[in-house]
């Protein structure tokens, strides 16, 4: 409901985007004698066994001294070897060295010798250290006041596997790792445009994790990327572990059941969302990435969408509109129907209800309660339990434990019916905290049903749209294509049109570049355009 | 003062939330009345009120009442009331349960209390919003109870026995069936007359055939079973049943089966008493016919078929005249739509019939002619 | 404070428009017609629309001589300070009034239909609460609201009323032209006053985005809002006979109660018709809600109006909770549509009388 970055931001034009990247303190400078240093490091990081110091001398003389840091299980200990020590020690040799220690020596080394492919050269010992942290080496130099950061970063990581949430049966099935470099390269390769632009900052306190924005630029809106940008500036946490945080701090709205950035694992979506005008987010140290804005219509596409042909996938999204209603609303309309109005129920179908409910001690709602609150916690178990236990809870739980629980008279069987459905129709949403939220909801509209039947629900219903139409996400109206309906930016809605037919992207992005198909992307460049922002 | 203006909402809301379910009540703590049966009283101003209700129970025999069939599964209550609103009032000092009646299939009234008290009957019906506008009405010959008493060996429940009875419409054109929504609706723009259906007990059945006629709110007798048909087939309602024609030639009968009809009235001459003109046309199939049972007996005919056209018109227009006859000399009441048709399509002339026409009606002429179509004689020559 | 994209695009205008109208007429009007012209109701329901776009034309030839200007402003120009405020006290009290009985014949519709034993003011408090939720994000929201509950709501009533059709006996619209022309000259007048809703439109003038468009949007919103009310006469005069129709209360909803879903998904439709009468009857009294905070909000020159939307809350409660049964509500009814018509259509034709005659016009926008 309230939208405190407005109000920060309204009014205010920032320039600078870094000013909070967590970059390390930049004033204190290396010293010349190498062991000065080494020390200084070594106050900074004592206590931190796992950092490796290796002293050696370039060429055969002991003249040139030279000592590197890592740390050990960060580091590529090939790189290490084969291209930091081996040319310095071994084919320096085949060189005189008539430098001396100077800027001649130093570039030299760091131009001529070292054949690693990445490196910086540094004259702090906050770059120094946040490198070391980061897995490069530290190259330190006697007699000089610079040093080098080799990049070699290398330590286990999983590798590019099919993500588990977000399986599809016709589609690619990579998913992003836990290295942001990586999820960058897999978007990356799917987008050799020049356009696709990615801004570094880091965040958290103690983690100084990476997190970049990607974007196209001509497509997405300058204002979002901005306002984006500004969000993750104000994140000032300790840590910064997954970008559930970050999430949670750049939402508009936090007291709304419906997320406001969608999430995934999959590099084709960030890819596809990145070309409609989205701007993607990615954290190191997770393969979920945050795509911003989206829409409430998102929520319930899967990337098979786009796969398959049109009608199927519309029938398909329909049913999943259905499912999504049964989630919310079914338990609470069994409540309605029954005790309110069981003039709605066909007479036969009231009969049976009366029927199965006899000696049925509780009443509807606590009923209702009950198996709903089982059904959740049965829900959370199959989730800790490990591979094929889990399954089985939920077999059990589901079958056994409901049968008995019928015979025994604690329940109805059609309450049985209606609670198992409204689970698995919960199943059938594609974004996972959607049905979270949806589960939740239930309980607020059973309380709802159980005051006022029919009634309670429409208010309980239409407190939701009320709360849906007004909720923007980073600028689109959450309901979008619904509200200022035009039919030509709506072909990707309940139904998905063909997709020779979908020639332009949608609204709510503003893109400032409209066709999708037969792109005359660069007669249409449009720099910072006229638009207003729409906070 | 702000601070707390969220508490306060907060307290109003949770005080009206949580101050009760008003409404609500459990599905199996209702009994579902399906149908309604009213009969006189020797008292005064008190009517008996029958109810049949199904016991849920025994009608799907759910997994936790258990075995133990032939119970029964339609329990009936009695109670003497002033009307049908107080009857179910009286019973809650009996039953424990919620009687609801949403989804009453039918109303059964005595013959006796049709004649003289129809209106208070059937007025809480309609102010009443409980009651569902789709449920059905009839008069039974006889007292109510009978029809109430009996069990039917088709169905479990006898309101569904009933009340579907009505919809063989294509079986037959010999009844009449409405539903209270149509009954109101023809009884205020009839100023009070309608057809209405009837019933009658027999034994472990009920039977629907023939109707009732009310003049002016009130219940004035029968019409048999042809004498309903010719009415039906005089407001176009037909469209089912069977003729049965005497074969000219010789013994027998033949059996034409009825599919539909059209109809055409017209006026047809204006004047102190106005005449009108009824055309039907009836198409149907020829279902039996005696004697043409081998091939080498004579075969049908296309003189044959006209013949049997004609045996088939005449009868129809016999039945037609014993329906108009009925209600003209006995009743006379209008209950053919004449005058509706006067209103409806001469607004002028009814103007000048309108004050009248209870007394013109019985004197209007009426020419009938019907013509019949045979469409289809079956596999057989 | 009013946001700075606040205005109303020219369907959301449409739209609101539409279901601001669309409220009471549904339930009451097939019985004001058949008792002012038998069978021949439904014409006046055309003349009625017919008249109403005509009345209209006042307002919207306001709205586009002053672009951008509340009315409270125009007519402070026209016809002086004092009686514009006057005016504007007036207005704000006509629309307290119509949220009110808005409400209280929704709940009291409820009570008759739904649930009967649950308490009037519940039901009163509920839908206010729910309407403050929403009027309190301004005005662009209530009318995207409108928008996309327009289609939820529309589309089932039509089919519902067309499900009623094979009940239906389209003779009974017969003898056509049969009522005296005084009948129906009275009859259309008293149809006009179901169109109530539309000087909405003239409080919420300057928030248009469109406001050159205007005609067309009154053309529209009254158009269909005529059609509906045309398809519901219609089908109740067939359906329940023009008699029966003039002995019932809410022949608009009775005619619902007797058709049922096919295949027999739900016996009676007549609970799930008020579940999505509560859309209609929402959206209606935000509607009326809203315009008359914003009225406040123009009249005192207040820096918001959300301020106002506090202050009208108790007075519209009791007002709702005021009369005793359903008889007196209709008194009421009846005076709220006769002065919604005169501020409507004829205060705007005075005040653009005035303005021509006097030559004041609006700045350019």
């Amino acid at each position: 409901m309230t939208n405190i970055f407005s109000k920060l931001y309204n009014n205010k034009k920032e320039e600078l985007y870094f000013e909070r990247d967590m970059s390390p303190d930049k004033s204190r400078k290396l010293k010349a004698n190498i062991d000065e240093n080494l020390n200084i490091v070594q106050e900074y990081l004592y206590d931190c066994d796992d950092v490796i110091t290796r002293d050696f001398y370039m060429g055969l003389t002991p003249k040139h001294k030279m000592s590197l840091m890592y740390i050990d299980g960060m580091v590529q200990m090939t790189t290490v070897q084969e291209d930091i020590l081996k040319p310095l020690m071994l084919f320096a040799r085949q060189f005189s060295l008539e430098h001396s220690v100077g800027e001649k020596f130093f570039d030299m080394v760091k131009e001529g010798l070292l054949t690693a492919g990445d490196l910086k050269e540094t004259d702090n010992f906050g770059e120094v250290i946040l490198g070391i942290l980061s897995g490069d080496t530290v190259l330190f130099i006697d007699k000089l006041e610079k040093a080098l950061l080799i990049s070699t970063r290398g330590w286990e990581k999983r590798g590019v596997q099919e993500p588990s949430t977000e399986a599809v049966i016709r589609g690619p099935r990579d998913g992003f790792t836990e290295t942001y470099r990586t999820n960058v390269a897999l978007v990356r390769r799917r987008l050799k445009d020049p356009n696709l632009k990615v801004k570094t900052i880091k965040l958290g306190r103690h983690t100084r994790t990476d997190v970049g924005i990607m974007y196209i630029q001509g497509v997405a809106k300058p204002s979002i990327v901005d306002e984006i940008l500004k969000r993750l500036n104000t994140i000032d946490i300790s840590c910064v572990l997954e970008s559930g945080y970050i999430e949670q701090m750049i939402e508009g709205d936090w007291l709304s059941p419906f997320p406001q950035l969608r999430r995934t694992e999959r590099p084709d979506v960030v890819a596809a969302s990145l070309v409609e005008g989205n701007v993607a987010i990615l954290c190191d140290n997770t393969p979920f990435a945050l795509l911003a804005p989206t829409t409430f219509l998102s929520l319930f596409q899967s990337p098979e969408d786009y796969y398959e042909r049109w009608y199927i996938v519309s029938m398909i999204r329909i049913l999943r509109f259905i499912a999504g209603f049964f989630a919310l609303t079914f338990p609470a309309l069994y409540i309605a129907m029954t005790t309110f109005h069981p003039g709605m129920l066909p007479t036969d179908l009231a009969l049976s209800i009366a029927a199965a409910r006899e000696g049925v001690p509780f009443s509807a709602v606590l009923e209702s309660l009950i198996m709903v609150i089982s059904l959740e916690v049965l829900r959370e178990a199959g989730v800790r339990l490990p591979g094929p236990i889990g399954q089985t809870i939920g077999i059990v739980g589901g079958l056994v434990v409901g049968e008995a629980a019928v015979r025994a008279g604690i329940v109805s069987p059609i309450m049985v019916i209606v609670v198992a459905v409204n689970a698995i129709s919960s199943f059938a949403i594609p974004n996972y905290s959607v049905a979270i939220s949806f589960r939740l909801l239930t309980f607020v509209l059973i309380m709802l049903a159980s005051i006022a039947g029919l009634y309670g629900i429409m208010i309980g219903l239409l407190g939701l749209t009320i709360h849906l139409v007004t909720l923007k996400s980073f600028g689109a109206h959450y309901l979008s294509p619904f509200v200022s309906f035009r039919f030509s930016e709506s072909k990707d809605s309940l139904i998905r049109g063909p997709l020779p037919a979908m020639e332009i992207r949608p609204g709510y992005t503003r893109p400032q570049d409209l066709d999708r198909i037969n792109d005359r992307r660069h007669d249409t460049i449009d720099k910072a355009g006229d638009e207003r922002a729409d906070e | 003062m702000k601070r707390h203006k969220k508490l306060i909402i907060c307290a109003l809301a949770a005080a009206l939330f949580l101050s009760g379910c008003w409404d609500m009540v459990e599905i199996d703590r209702r009994l579902f009345v399906g149908l309604i049966g009213v009969d006189l009283c020797d008292k005064p101003n008190l009517f008996t009120f029958h109810f049949s209700i199904p016991i849920a129970r025994e009608i799907t025999g759910g997994e936790s009442g258990g075995g133990g069939g032939g119970g029964e599964s339609v329990g009936l209550l009695t109670t003497e009331a002033y009307s049908l609103i107080d009857a179910a009032r009286n019973l809650s000092l009996r039953v424990n349960r919620d009687i609801y009646f949403e989804h009453l299939r039918m109303v059964v009234i005595g013959e006796d209390v049709a004649r003289e008290h129809l209106q208070d009957i059937l007025n809480p019906l309609m102010r009443q919003t409980e009651f569902n506008r789709r449920c059905r009405i009839a008069i039974s010959e006889g007292s109510a109870e009978k029809v109430m008493k009996v069990t039917p060996w088709v169905e479990r429940l006898k309101a569904e026995y009933m009340e579907t009875l009505y919809s063989s419409k294509k079986m037959s054109g010999k009844f009449v069936g409405m539903e209270m929504g149509d009954f109101f609706r023809n009884l205020y723009a009839n100023n009070g007359s309608t057809l209405i259906s009837k019933i009658t007990p027999n034994g472990t059945e009920v039977n629907i055939g023939g109707s009732g006629v009310i003049k002016n709110f009130k219940f004035v007798g029968w019409l048999n079973e042809e004498e309903t048909q010719g009415v039906n087939f005089f407001l176009g309602k037909v469209s089912g049943g069977d003729i049965v024609v005497k074969d000219i030639e010789g013994e027998g009968t033949e059996t034409f089966t009825m599919l539909g009809q059209k109809r055409r009235l017209s006026l047809k001459s204006a004047g102190p008493v106005p005449e009108f003109s009824l055309q039907v046309y009836v198409h149907g199939n020829i279902a039996s016919t005696p004697h043409r049972i081998t091939y080498h007996e004579a075969k049908l005919e296309s003189k044959d078929i006209e013949r049997l056209e004609e045996l088939v018109s005449k009868e129809i227009e016999s039945q037609i005249l014993k329906g108009v006859k009925k209600l003209q000399d006995d009743y006379k009441v209008d209950l053919l739509n004449l005058g509706d048709y006067l209103r409806k399509y001469k607004p002028a002339l009814w103007k000048m019939y309108e004050a009248d026409w209870e007394d013109i009606f019985p004197n209007v002429k009426i020419d009938i002619n019907v013509k019949t179509t045979v469409k289809n004689i079956g596999a057989m020559l | 404070m009013l946001t700075n994209n606040d205005l109303i695009t020219v369907p959301q205008a449409v739209v609101l428009i539409i279901l601001t109208i669309l409220e009471i007429g549904l339930l009451i009007l097939p019985r004001e017609v058949a008792l002012y012209a038998n069978s021949d109701g439904w014409i006046l329901v055309i003349i009625g629309g017919f008249l109403v776009f005509i009345g209209s034309l006042a307002m919207s030839t306001l709205i586009r001589r002053f672009p951008g200007e509340t009315f409270i402003e125009i007519s402070s120009k026209v016809i002086g300070k004092f009686f514009a405020y006057a005016i504007g006290v007036v207005l704000i009290v006509h629309l307290t009034l119509a949220t009110s009985i808005v409400i209280r014949t929704f709940a009291e519709v409820v009570n008759a239909f739904m649930l009967e034993n649950t308490p009037r003011e519940f039901i009163i408090i509920s839908q206010m609460l729910l309407t403050v939720y929403l009027i309190r994000h301004g005005i662009e929201p209530t009318a995207r609201i409108a928008e996309i509950l327009f289609p939820i709501l529309i589309v089932p009533i039509f089919a519902m009323y067309m499900m009623a059709i094979p009940k239906a006996d389209f003779t009974e619209l017969l003898p056509v032209f049969n009522t005296p022309i005084k009948s129906m000259a009275m009859g259309s007048l008293n149809t006009m006053f179901s169109f109530f809703g539309i000087e909405v439109l003239l409080m919420l003038g300057p928030y248009l985005q469109r406001p050159d468009k205007i005609y067309w949007t009154m053309f529209v919103s009254v158009g269909v809002a005529t059609l509906i009310y045309l398809l519901v006469v219609i089908i109740t005069f067939a359906g329940i006979g023009v008699e029966n129709t003039k002995t019932l209360i809410w022949p608009g909803i009775t005619i619902i109660r007797m058709i049922t879903a096919p295949g027999r998904i739900f016996e009676r439709l007549d609970a799930l018709a008020m579940a999505l009468w509560t859309i209609a009857s929402f959206t209606t009294a935000s509607s009326f809600y809203l315009t008359g905070a914003i009225t406040s909000y123009h009249l005192t020159g207040a820096r918001e109006f959300k301020f106002f939307i506090a202050i009208l809350f108790p007075w519209i409660y009791f007002i709702a909770a005021l009369p005793p049964n359903v008889i007196a509500t209709e008194t009421l009814i009846y005076v709220v549509k006769v002065v919604s018509m005169i501020l409507g259509i004829a205060l705007p034709f005075f005040i653009l009388l005035l303005a021509i005659i006097l030559k004041k016009k609006g700045g350019t926008a």
